[in-house]
């Protein structure tokens, strides 16, 4: 019997069909774990899963809890190196930019008035983003001189420390629509277009999905970048630049509930069979 | 024969349906005021309102 630890926050949509799909295998079993309920002893407990999936919504807990269970021997998915590259939206651009993986420009600055050097040095339009945050919140598009100061000056001062590490973008034109890919297990299993008349097109914004049949560029590039932070199960954004496809962000813990229909693809069930199998795998030695 | 009342939901108070499939820390919606609800309790239910976004919630 295969132990799977299933780790969690809430249990949305997209938990609750991962759920499902692992009753396929009858030699697994599901532990739940609730990031809540945790009570780590470091250093004291041994193994109790073969394979730990990580589904938390907070990315904090998620990063240390996994760094945790490895520490324990437990083989996790994703690895807590992957969390925290994925996590972190400047790690991620320097690991595309070690791995020469097509980006939008990144520039990083400290200060008010460095950040809004680099940004005049790059041009406007552009996009400062929490380096740690998803689902598209707090991205400011920065159209000219006078926004730039009053966001920089608001991230000072309104904001943690964090808000004061300046990730700036510069601003893709999408013409309405961009790309999310998934790639479990070194293969890219589906893409989706996320489409929006805003400039912010992720689906928990409302963006609308529809099927795209990844070429063998895009599946390729996917896989690279996918392989480059390590990940076991990811979702790609990915712009359609003048020049091909550049990767935007790197999420892993990806929310695919509004991409099944669209692309016809069992993604909750791809996602299981390749936990299984990583987990066969770990138990095999 | 399970003779609990049905679930109430803590903001609205209407009753509360859920499929008999519902796992334990599930979020549902109610459908009189729309409010996002977690089950905090199979056996009695117990929803509480869901725990509101956080700064590092995402993918």
């Amino acid at each position: 019997m295969i132990r799977i630890g299933f780790l969690h926050s809430v249990m949305r949509k997209d938990e609750r069909l991962l759920l499902e799909a692992f009753r396929s295998w009858p030699d697994v079993e599901i532990v739940t774990v609730d990031d809540r309920e945790l009570r780590f002893c470091l250093g004291s407990q041994s193994p109790l899963y073969d394979v730990v999936l990580e589904r938390c919504i907070n990315h904090s807990r998620a990063l240390h809890s996994l760094r945790i269970f490895e520490s324990q021997g437990v083989r996790c998915v994703n690895t807590s190196q992957t969390a925290w590259i994925c996590g972190d939206k400047l790690l991620t651009s320097i690991v595309l930019a070690e791995n020469r993986i097509p980006q939008p420009e990144v520039r990083v600055a400290f200060t008010e008035e460095s950040a809004l050097l680099a940004i005049e040095e790059m041009g406007y339009p552009v996009v400062l983003k929490p380096a740690v945050g998803s689902w598209g919140r707090l991205l400011a598009k920065v159209n000219d001189r006078d926004a730039a100061e009053a966001i920089l000056e608001h991230k000072t001062t309104l904001g943690s420390y964090h808000h004061s590490i300046f990730y700036i973008q510069k601003y893709v034109e999408k013409q309405g629509r961009d790309i999310r890919s998934f790639v479990v297990g070194g293969e890219c299993i589906a893409a989706i277009y996320r489409t929006s008349q805003h400039w912010i097109t992720n689906t928990a914004r409302g963006g609308t999905a529809t099927a795209c049949v990844p070429d063998a560029e895009l599946a390729a590039l996917s896989v690279r970048a996918a392989r480059a932070v390590g990940g076991d199960i990811v979702a790609l954004d990915i712009f359609e630049g003048t020049d091909g496809y550049i990767v935007n962000e790197i999420n892993y813990t990806m929310e695919f509930k509004n991409s099944i229909a669209p692309t016809g693809v069992d993604i909750p069930g791809r996602i299981a069979a390749h936990v299984v199998r990583v987990a066969r795998e770990h138990a095999d030695g | 024969m399970n003779t609990s009342p049905p679930p109430t939901c803590p903001v609205c108070e209407a009753e509360v349906r859920l499929s008999k499939d519902t796992v334990l820390s599930e979020l549902v919606v109610c459908d009189a005021c729309s409010s996002a609800l977690e089950v905090r309790s199979l056996d009695p239910v117990v929803l509480v309102e869901a725990p509101q976004e956080q700064e590092d919630w995402g993918e």
